[in-house]
């Protein structure tokens, strides 16, 4: 059984292609969110190998629910989801918790490389 | 790790560098529009502060990091030199100066240089926060100061050079290495890597049990990494083996002088000898002139320094250029051990910059123009150094739209550049013509204009230092520049020929073969003469230097010596070829009117001067 997943994005497009892309590689999406109160909602029930996690949504953004969620697991691997110019973001994102990112417009091959990274 | 040596060399070579940056700061206060000293300083600053950054001296550090700025600011041209700005440099200076013992003594952190920082900010920046520098926040800087020793094996780490997002990468970077153990001494800060001014690089002593290796693995976990230089490697210069003296750049061309002038008097002493036809006295001049020329050698490769020295000083404003723009680009260096001698060295980088620029800026598409055109996003530039023989070839390719060969042909016949009928036969006639003064500054469409300067101002750069230029483009794939270039500028192989009573001298790289031909009248104007079964264009030598009595040889069979730069030719008509000999060319300081193809002057073994003439301007 493939790696599984959590997919976070308030936009059901983003969803749909990171899920198809992981899908693709042999990973296992478990579930989805649509703001960061439900990411750490589902994180806490799902127990994911990994979550995906956009910077800006609704209800508590991407980067409180990295707090939240690396504060319930000091091990979380969270990939970051980043538009370019967000990288302040980023980098806070980074020092709550994120383990790494990717920039959109995605590139499958980013993705699944830094996917890769974090499931060594 | 031996620190104590790199504390040595650090305070050798940082005393050498402001040394050199006072000489420069008064070159430039003399022609404040000169280039040249704002390069150099630029240079030196930057490399203060790499090594004291390396060291943990995070407010030298600073200090030179604002002040390279302001260079930096300066050489683009988005600042105008004054007297106030000379006046900031110069105290800028002094407080590095100032600043340096006490670092090396343990006493950086103390340093009073945040006036300093924040008056070189505001000229770069004016009213503008700088965060990049803001020394208040010293906790980033806090060194854990042994007895005056940073803690911890230094690490630098480089990012590929088309990484999104550089500077949280670099946050990645520093989350990785404290898995390891504690970071400290972060150069650039921290609350930098968001910012423009983040390049790429960064360095950081690390404490850890674990080996290079494994930090270096650890790292490169972070994604987009190009190096991880761990511990000693570090803050040594490259060469390290042996024992060594610093010996300055002067003394070494005084020496090289010397020995040229004895390869020189040996040479002739050769030919001397060979008309005495005494065997013991030809054994000992023949042994002379091996020494000599092992001699020769020696001096030459000490004077050679790797082409890294140069080429590393590219990604950053490639990068910085292409994030202006809104271009992605990779350049990748290939080569950057291949060595070059010094003086050919400083003169090689900022020409080549501009070709860099160049490439970005006009061959480089835009990512979505790229992505429509069916290529990758992020483009590629090759910056690549290989030894061929005697020379060096420098390559910079990148795969961007190419030159319009027909666009520029509408414009150059719209400025006077080309006759209507004309067109440009190939890259070599396109080269020529965009090297015309004048001409590719104003040219937009050639691809390769803009930011004023023109690709003539960088052909003119290269010739200075012996380079022969090449170029080939593809419309739609790309376009690359070659640079060929001698190992050394002190002695030259050279053709003597003979015109009338006078001697001259052909540099033999250009040489590509003698033979035989008819003379007739059209050579005085450079019309084709045949040779070979081929045709040619010819110039007769006499001619072109003004002997009147050539049309009375019309007729006769004359020696010719074939000309090539690039793919062209040309054929030169003399009277005789004497033969080879190595020459030190002397620059002659040129009247005006002195043609272009007369290059200087060299004094021969018999102690008499001959011309020295430029195939690149005949051809």
């Amino acid at each position: 059984m493939g790696q599984t997943v959590l997919v976070c994005d308030d936009a059901i497009f983003m969803r749909t292609m990171i899920t198809d892309i992981l899908t693709q590689a042999g990973y296992e999406v478990i579930g989805e969110a649509e703001s960061g109160a439900q990411a750490v909602e589902r994180y806490r029930e799902l127990r994911p190998d990994m979550v995906t996690m956009d910077i800006v949504m609704p209800d508590m953004g991407g980067i409180d629910a990295v707090r939240e969620i690396v504060k319930a697991d000091p091990d979380a691997k969270i990939l970051m989801c980043s538009a370019m110019g967000q990288q302040a973001l980023v980098v806070e994102a980074i020092q709550a918790g994120a383990k790494d990112f990717v920039v959109k417009p995605f590139q499958p091959s980013r993705v699944l490389e830094a996917v890769q990274r974090l499931l060594v | 790790m031996d620190l104590d040596k790199y504390v040595a060399l650090f305070l050798a070579d940082s005393r050498e560098h402001l040394q050199q940056c006072n000489a420069l700061l008064l070159d430039w206060e003399r022609s404040p529009t000169s280039a040249a000293p704002v390069a150099g300083l630029f240079r030196s600053v930057h490399t203060i502060k790499g090594m004291a950054a390396t060291l943990g001296y995070g407010q030298l550090a600073s200090l030179s990091h604002a002040l390279e700025d302001l260079l930096a600011e300066v050489r683009d041209g988005g600042l105008v030199p004054n007297s106030d700005l000379l006046d900031l440099c110069f105290r800028s200076v002094d407080a590095l100066e100032a600043g340096i013992e006490p670092a090396v003594e343990g006493q950086d952190a103390t340093l009073e240089i945040d006036d300093m920082v924040a008056a070189l900010n505001e000229v770069v920046r004016p009213g503008e926060e700088a965060p990049e520098v803001d020394v208040h926040r010293t906790g980033e800087f806090a060194i854990p100061v042994g007895i005056g020793a940073p803690v911890g094996r230094p690490v630098r780490v480089t990012l590929r050079p088309g990484a999104e997002m550089a500077g949280a990468r670099a946050a990645l970077v520093l989350l990785k290495a404290e898995l390891l153990g504690k970071v400290s001494a972060v150069f650039p800060p921290r609350d930098t890597f968001h910012t423009p001014v983040f390049g790429g690089e960064l360095t950081f002593r690390l404490t850890t049990s674990a080996t290079d290796d494994r930090i270096a693995e650890v790292i490169r976990g972070a994604g987009d990494v190009l190096t991880v230089t761990v511990g000693d490697r570090l803050a040594a210069p490259t060469r390290t083996m042996g024992r060594q003296v610093r010996v300055t750049l002067e003394r070494l061309d005084d020496l090289l002088n010397q020995v040229s002038e004895l390869v020189v008097a040996s040479n002739r002493l050769t030919e001397l000898v060979e008309q005495h036809r005494d065997s013991p006295l030809e054994d000992a001049v023949g042994r002379v002139a091996r020494l000599v020329a092992e001699a020769q050698s020696s001096v030459t490769e000490a004077r050679l320094a790797p082409v890294a020295e140069v080429f590393d000083r590219f990604p950053r404003p490639i990068r910085d250029l292409a994030r202006e723009l809104e271009k992605r680009v990779a350049i990748i260096i290939e080569g950057g051990d291949i060595e070059l001698d010094r003086s050919i060295l400083d003169e090689l980088g900022d020409p080549l910059l501009h070709l860099l620029r160049n490439a970005v800026d006009h061959g480089l598409e835009a990512p979505a123009e790229r992505v429509a055109a069916g290529k990758p996003p992020e483009g590629r530039i090759l910056l690549r150094a290989t030894r061929e023989q005697n020379t060096v070839l420098i390559m910079v390719r990148d795969d961007g739209r190419g030159i319009d060969r027909p666009a520029v042909e509408i414009k150059a016949r719209s400025e006077g550049f080309l006759a209507h009928d004309q067109a440009l036969a190939d890259d070599d006639a396109l080269l020529a013509l965009l090297g015309k003064p004048g001409f590719s500054t104003n040219v937009e469409v050639t691809g390769v204009s803009g930011r004023g300067v023109g690709i003539d101002v960088v052909l003119t750069g290269f010739r200075a230092i012996g380079g022969r230029v090449t170029l080939r483009t593809n419309p739609g794939a790309g376009t690359t520049f070659e640079l060929r270039l001698p190992l050394t500028l002190a002695i030259v192989q050279a053709l003597l020929v003979t015109v009338g009573a006078e001697r001259y001298a052909l540099p033999l790289a250009f040489v590509a073969e003698t033979g035989q031909v008819e003379r007739s009248p059209d050579q005085a104007k450079g019309g084709p003469i045949s040779y070979r079964g081929g045709s040619l264009q010819g110039i007769a030598l006499d001619a072109l230097v003004g002997a009147s009595e050539w049309q009375q040889r019309v007729g006769h069979r004359r020696p010719v010596v074939v000309l090539e730069t690039g793919h062209r030719r040309i054929g030169l008509v003399v009277d005789t070829l004497v033969g080879r000999q190595d020459i030190v060319v002397e620059p002659v300081d040129a009247p005006r009117g002195t043609p272009p193809w007369m290059n200087g002057a060299a004094i021969l073994g018999d102690g008499l001067p001959i011309l020295v003439l430029d195939p690149a301007a005949l051809v």
